[in-house]
């Protein structure tokens, strides 16, 4: 049976080769948050995951109940992701969306069926979501592509709750007023 | 390829010799933004205690003896400002600071901020009626460099040009008083019948007397009130004093002197 991430914390602090199994079971899901909220290579993703679960590691006494491990992984690694961006002083500007991840987060905020967009407004789609300010893209994708609830994209992105709310219906409403602009809708 | 990441950490994790840090340090920071933020309340709330002080200096029968205009200027110009931007100051820190706790992300700033103002004033309000807010100015009053910062309540009150004086009895006259202001200038006060002197003041040599009036010229000044400020002090801490102490006075009786 496999161990809960809760026994999992406890057994690394005792011993690190405990820890990998964490870092098994988080990478690749952590590793395509990133590249979804950033413009970063492969290789810059990967520093930043390895950075990351450093961190985890060091802060593994500071994990508490309160929230989930996998809300409070993601906090630490969008935290790790912000300072990367700072450091590199650089707006994020690219999006680095698959079409069908594209495709859920379009019809996920607008609360449309995947099918009925277009094959040809993908592009179209890639750039209105380009043009959204960072904040809203980060909270859509926690919601839409990461399934992430209110109350975990509240402690990932440390806003309160309000904040967030507003911050996805904003976003939505932006979303849908750009994509009615383009007939895409 | 998962597994050769997980191998990478661990090695250096080991390499690096990183262990878990402690849950005391890791919680370190919290603590002591707990404690700043607690000092900041109770810095907050007896700042809001003496200017609680500084508002119960003010009573309608006094009011009343100085000009609506004059008296905004009076207010105005012995606004305790030290105290209100220190209460500010601690309201706004103080919501920051309860952002920056470990779960304080989750409160809403309406919440933050009507938390702060209420421990503020609670604590403050409570400092007030327990009379800390007296001993305290008390003990400010003797560092010669808070006169510089916040004007005693005495000397709030020298104020000829805005119709309000304060000072101790040096002789009495028939139709008027000398007194010598904490700022050791004597003037000569006016009265006659038409003025109005508050219950138990005793118009007498080294009594301390509040005035309101106006100024007639270079340290002379006619009053229209007159009561002792000892007397106001008590009268706050006395319910059945207060109410009789709230009235329009006592006419001035002929002096005998």
């Amino acid at each position: 049976m496999p161990k809960s991430d809760q026994e999992l914390v406890e057994l690394s602090k005792k011993n690190p080769d405990n820890f990998s199994e964490i870092v098994n079971r988080y990478w690749t899901r952590l590793f395509f948050f990133i590249k979804r909220i950033s413009y970063f290579s492969n290789e810059d993703i990967e520093d930043i995951l390895q950075e990351s679960f450093i961190k985890t590691y060091k802060n593994l006494n500071g994990y508490n109940s309160e929230m989930t491990f996998s809300t409070w992984i993601y906090q630490i690694t969008r935290n790790t992701v912000i300072d990367e961006i700072r450091k590199k002083n650089c707006r994020v500007k690219t999006v680095q969306l698959e079409n069908q991840e594209l495709a859920e987060l379009f019809s996920g905020s607008l609360d449309i069926k995947k099918e009925v967009i277009a094959k040809e407004s993908f592009e179209k789609i890639k750039e209105i979501i380009q043009s959204l300010p960072y904040k809203y893209r980060e909270v859509l994708i926690l919601r839409f592509l990461e399934e992430k609830s209110y109350e975990e994209i509240i402690d990932i992105v440390k806003k309160p709750k309000g904040t967030v709310a507003a911050l996805i219906n904003r976003g939505r409403k932006m979303l849908l007023e750009e994509a009615q602009e383009q007939n895409i809708i | 390829m998962e597994n050769n990441h997980s191998k990478n950490i661990i090695e250096k994790i080991k390499s690096n010799k990183i262990e878990p840090e402690s849950k005391l340090r890791l919680n370190l920071k919290n603590y002591l933004v707990w404690l700043i933020w607690g000092t900041l309340m109770v810095l907050g709330a007896l700042a809001f205690s003496i200017f609680l002080l500084y508002l119960s200096n003010f009573d309608p029968s006094f009011i009343r003896s100085v000009k609506l205009g004059r008296f905004f200027g009076f207010i105005f110009s012995n606004m305790p400002y030290f105290w209100l931007i220190l209460i500010l100051i601690s309201i706004g820190s103080g919501f920051l600071l309860l952002r920056r706790t470990k779960r304080g992300y989750r409160l809403s700033s309406i919440f933050i901020s009507s938390l702060v103002i209420l421990i503020v004033l609670t604590i403050g309000a409570a400092a007030h009626f327990s009379k800390i807010n007296n001993r305290l100015e008390k003990g400010f009053g003797r560092i010669p460099q808070y006169q510089n910062i916040s004007p005693s309540r005495e000397s709030r009150f020298i104020s000829p040009e805005k119709g309000v004086l304060a000072g101790e009895i040096l002789t009495v006259d028939k139709n008027k008083l000398e007194i010598e202001t904490i700022q050791n200038q004597k003037w000569e006060v006016l009265f006659d019948e038409k003025t109005i002197i508050s219950p138990r003041t005793r118009l007498e040599p080294n009594e301390k007397v509040l005035v309101g009036g106006e100024k007639v010229s270079n340290y002379t000044f006619r009053a229209k009130t007159i009561k002792s400020p000892q007397i106001f002090e008590k009268m706050e801490s006395s319910p059945e004093v207060k109410g009789k102490m709230r009235g329009p006075g006592r006419p001035m009786p002929p002096f005998q002197n």
